[in-house]
This record gives structure tokens, sequence and C-alpha cells, in this order.
């Protein structure tokens, strides 16, 4: 019972420091949080290439880019 | 703090993502403290990339992509109008509106029209610094 009051104040102590913060700063708190979580999560990959293909250079993905916007434009 | 602050254009996500090596970017918002600011502009550029019929052999989950760039980075909605910074492509404006609207002091681009005018943009702001992914990578490489 006192761990989980302690542990009570020492958030509460917490999210007030994280209040003082300018939003933007504030953000960047809950982001480094949220990858920390990520982090410890096991996730599914988000890309599974098939066998043999080979990776795109940068050149490439700028020119799908600008293909992709071209595509779109005044959509 | 603006040193901790960068922006990643679609091109960097992209190779990122689609190589399975976005932890690259967990590990350096972890133990580098690094924010990276992203836009709705930029999570549709994004998206369209993803969705192009020439990736179809990655299989990319397209979903848990764009949820991984929203899980490590700050959303930001940029004030309007835009300025034009990149004359040679006005598309790409707002990445470097992105980066000076939230005080960021690096852009990461892969595109020819940002990388070509660094010197200009670095010279007009001089607080912001373009680099390419190489540069940016070589920045949190351990000595």
């Amino acid at each position: 019972m006192a761990l989980i009051i302690n542990l009570n104040k020492a958030t509460e102590e917490l999210l007030q420091e994280v209040d003082k913060l300018e939003p933007l700063e504030k953000e960047s708190v809950l982001a480094y949080v949220r990858t920390l979580n990520l982090k410890r999560k096991k996730r599914k990959p988000i890309a599974s290439p098939e066998k043999g293909v080979k990776p795109l250079t940068m050149a490439q993905i700028d020119k799908i880019k600008h293909i992709t916007r071209n595509r779109y434009a005044g959509k | 703090m603006r040193v901790n602050r960068y922006v990643l254009d679609a091109n960097i996500w992209v190779s990122y993502l689609i190589t399975n090596n976005e932890q690259i970017l967990t590990n350096i918002v972890i133990e580098h403290r690094i924010t990276f600011y992203y836009c709705p502009e930029l999570i549709i550029e994004i998206n369209r990339v993803l969705d192009y019929p020439h990736l179809k052999k990655h299989h990319i989950n397209i979903g848990n992509a764009i949820n991984f760039i929203k899980q490590i980075g700050v959303d930001f909605t940029l004030a309007r109008p835009i300025k034009s910074y990149i004359p040679d492509d006005e598309n790409d404006n707002y990445i470097v509106a992105l980066a000076l609207q939230t005080n960021s002091g690096f852009i990461t681009s892969g595109d020819k029209h940002i990388l070509s005018q660094k010197s200009f943009l670095e010279t007009k702001y001089k607080k912001l610094k373009i680099l390419t992914k190489s540069e940016f990578e070589k920045m949190f490489k351990k000595s």
C-alpha cells in the first residue's frame, strides 16, 4: 500500500513537471515515452520484402515521390 | 532545444521503413533524446509513396508504418501561408516550413531540390542545417 502511495506521488510530481513545459517540449517528452514503449513491445515488421528484392536507392525513392506527387497533383 | 529537433523528409522515412531499419530511428530517439517532427502533409506524402505499385514487392504494412511515425514523432500543424523556400519545386516548401516553424536545427533529406538549396538555406537560416541520410547517421555513430 505504501509503495502504491509513493508511486502515485511520484507520478503526480512527474506530471506536474511535464505540465510546466511549453507545448512542443511537452509533446517531445510524450514522444520519448511512446518510443520507449514501442521498443519494449514486440512488433511485426513493417515491410516483408520478397526474396531477391533489392533495396531502393535514395534517388529511386526520390523519383517515386515525384511521380506520386504528379499523380495526385490537384487532388 | 533546436539541436535536438529534426525534420526528416518523406524519402528518408521511406528508406528506413521499407528496409525494416526503423529501429535505427527508435534508438536515436532514445539514446540521443531527439525529436522528429511531422505534419499531415508529410504523412500523406509518405502514405502515397509506400502505396506506389513499384513497392508492392516490399509488402509494406502502410498502417503500421504511419503508426510508427506517429508514435516516435511529434505532430505539428503548419501555419499558413507557407513561404517559398525551394523555387525548383514548390511542393518541397512545406518541409522547410515545418523545420522553421518547429525551430528545428536539422532537415534530413534525400530530395535533390532540397539538397541543391543547402547552401542558400543554411546562409539564410543560420541555425538550420541540411543533412543527407549518411550525414545524419554519422552524427549518431558511436565513436
